[in-house]
């Protein structure tokens, strides 16, 4: 694959997946881009050929949405002596997963500052070469965000969902489900979607539930107040309360 | 044989009535519980006996309810005691703010849609006629009753909130909470130790992204938040927000956010607005000594302002 084609498939990914627009909001101004269905196969070995990119990231990495190869990928890094921080609150490398809309040709590239960097050195061509020797498209995305921002917040692992005051459930993010709640002042209908969780419908009238953004973060939370409803992300408190 | 001294007897007697008394003590514990008032979720936490739990829900919901059914829009008796009470304190804030915090704002809020919710921008002479209508200074008190001319609205909005998280604090302390935080959608008052025994850490919410912009700790304070982000709309890539300058009746500019702490959530409330507002925010809270702000400008500087208080930058590396 030569330049163009690199970039082609960088402009195919950026096409269809939402993800950019979040790891620009998080403000990281390296992030490597890798697609292939065996992450932890290369994450490794192009960071460690990267090496100046990420020494500002420290040696902690966290997961900020759940991945399917993580145990693989905590596996592969620990090797390399990166560590895993389950809290996501040191400065570090934040992984997270997207999957594809579009399957795509393995590839990876680094994006800092909003530049592409083609970072394929002679031992990173060979690896590249290897990802690519089957043909076989992929629909994994990971993205690594270095120079991470301390982060203010956690990824939760299950939400909890509350009626009329009363704990009724408790959800786990891992896993997409559609569920339908039953409150003394209407119905509320709740989806989870790849890691983050929303109100998909309610009976209430001004549905400001609806137009609420998905929710992942450990405290953050969706209120329907008409139906007295609260979908509320578990996790560890930073904090005692908020303002605001 | 030994026998005891008088004294050891009687001390011996007293360590033992003490050690039976502990023991009958209620077992004080953690308990969080959620209402639903002011049309958004009351978050409390707060640390007494089980037994206590039902009481002290009983006396919280009571001084919301109590709030909710004298402020809410459509609903304000103007010779209640309590109406009157929060008009003298916001008055006093009016006039402390140059005019930057007001009550009768309601038209402005019915002009731009945010009572109704149907938003919209109103035309130049649209504003300039509802102008008119705005200024604490048309409000006259006469035996006891707050007389408004026509088309004179008020909205409690900015302070009423405030004010029934003080009076829900009030109960609790008469309960005998020793130990708690009473927050009613982001205006909060927390007293004693968290249950680590420390301050109690306050989050302000980042106006802009996911996430704390900081982490306040406080106790014996209240805590309020006046910010762009919380109720507004969006026309051709602009935002117009709920908090009105009512000398122009249009969204005040300058600003994203203000937080203030202080020992009234009521005032804490109230100041925050006029922090919002005003153009002179340092002058204001001038007035106030026992207070103090965190700002945040329309390019997202943070700035403290008043009284210092403990304030941990999370938002940057």
């Amino acid at each position: 694959m030569d330049r163009r084609d690199f970039l082609r498939t960088l402009l195919a990914t950026a096409a269809v997946t939402p993800t950019l627009l979040e790891a620009r909001s998080l403000r990281s101004s390296s992030a490597l881009y890798l697609i292939s269905d065996t992450p932890e196969d290369v994450l490794a070995s192009v960071l460690a050929e990267i090496g100046s990119y990420t020494q500002q990231a420290g040696r902690f990495f966290a997961f900020l949405t759940p991945h399917p190869k993580a145990k693989e990928i905590n596996k592969a890094l620990s090797a390399l002596g990166w560590k895993l921080d389950k809290t996501a609150s040191r400065p570090g490398m934040v992984l997270s997963f997207q999957p594809l809309g579009l399957p795509s040709l393995p590839s990876f590239t680094l994006i800092r500052n909003g530049r592409v960097h083609d970072i394929r050195t002679q031992r990173l061509w060979q690896a590249w070469k290897r990802m690519t020797a089957s043909g076989a498209f992929s629909s994994c995305l990971t993205i690594a965000s270095l120079e991470q921002p301390r982060r203010s917040r956690v990824p939760g692992k299950a939400v909890s969902v509350y009626a009329d005051g009363k704990r009724l459930a408790s959800l786990p993010l891992a896993r997409d489900v559609v569920n339908s709640f039953h409150t003394r002042a209407g119905r509320v209908v709740v989806g989870i979607e790849a890691g983050r969780a929303r109100v998909i419908s309610s009976s209430c009238q001004h549905q400001v539930c609806l137009a609420s953004p998905p929710i992942f973060l450990a405290r953050e939370r969706i209120v329907c107040a008409p139906r007295h409803f609260l979908l509320e992300v578990e996790g560890p408190r930073l904090v005692d309360t908020v303002t605001g | 044989m030994l026998t005891r001294s008088p004294d050891k007897k009687l001390l011996f007697i007293l360590a033992a009535l003490l050690a039976a008394g502990i023991s009958c003590r209620p077992k004080e514990r953690w308990h969080s519980f959620t209402l639903l008032f002011f049309d958004t979720v009351c978050d409390i936490q707060v640390f007494c006996p089980s037994e206590k739990l039902p009481a002290t829900r009983d006396a919280i919901s009571r001084a919301f309810a109590s709030c909710d059914e004298r402020f809410s829009p459509g609903s304000q008796p103007l010779s209640d005691p309590l109406v009157l009470e929060l008009y003298q304190k916001a008055l006093q804030v009016n006039q402390a703010s140059a005019g930057s915090f007001d009550i009768t704002v309601g038209p402005l809020l019915d002009l731009w849609g945010f009572s109704s919710r149907a938003y919209r921008i109103p035309l130049p002479e649209e504003v300039k006629a509802v102008v008119t209508l705005v200024g604490m200074g048309k409000i006259n008190l006469k035996e006891n009753t707050l007389v408004l001319p026509p088309g004179v609205k008020l909205d409690w909005g900015g302070i009423a909130k405030g004010w029934g998280v003080d009076l829900a604090a009030q109960a609790a302390f008469s309960l005998g909470i020793t130990h708690g935080f009473i927050n009613a959608g982001g205006d909060l008052y927390c007293w004693g130790r968290n249950p680590d025994h420390q301050n109690w850490r306050v989050g302000i919410k980042n106006p802009r992204e996911p996430g704390y912009l900081g982490v306040i700790s406080v106790t014996d304070s209240g805590v309020a938040t006046s910010g762009d982000y919380q109720r507004y709309f969006e026309r051709n890539g602009r935002r117009y927000h709920h908090l009105f300058d009512p000398k122009t009746g249009y969204p005040a500019q300058g600003k994203r956010s203000v937080t203030v702490v202080g020992p009234e959530t009521a005032l804490c409330d109230a100041l925050s607005t006029a922090l919002f507002v005003g153009s002179s925010p340092e002058a204001i809270i001038r007035n106030y000594p026992a207070y103090g702000a965190i700002l945040v400008d329309d390019r997202g500087n943070v700035v403290a302002i008043g009284k210092p208080f403990p304030f941990n930058r999370l938002d940057r590396p």
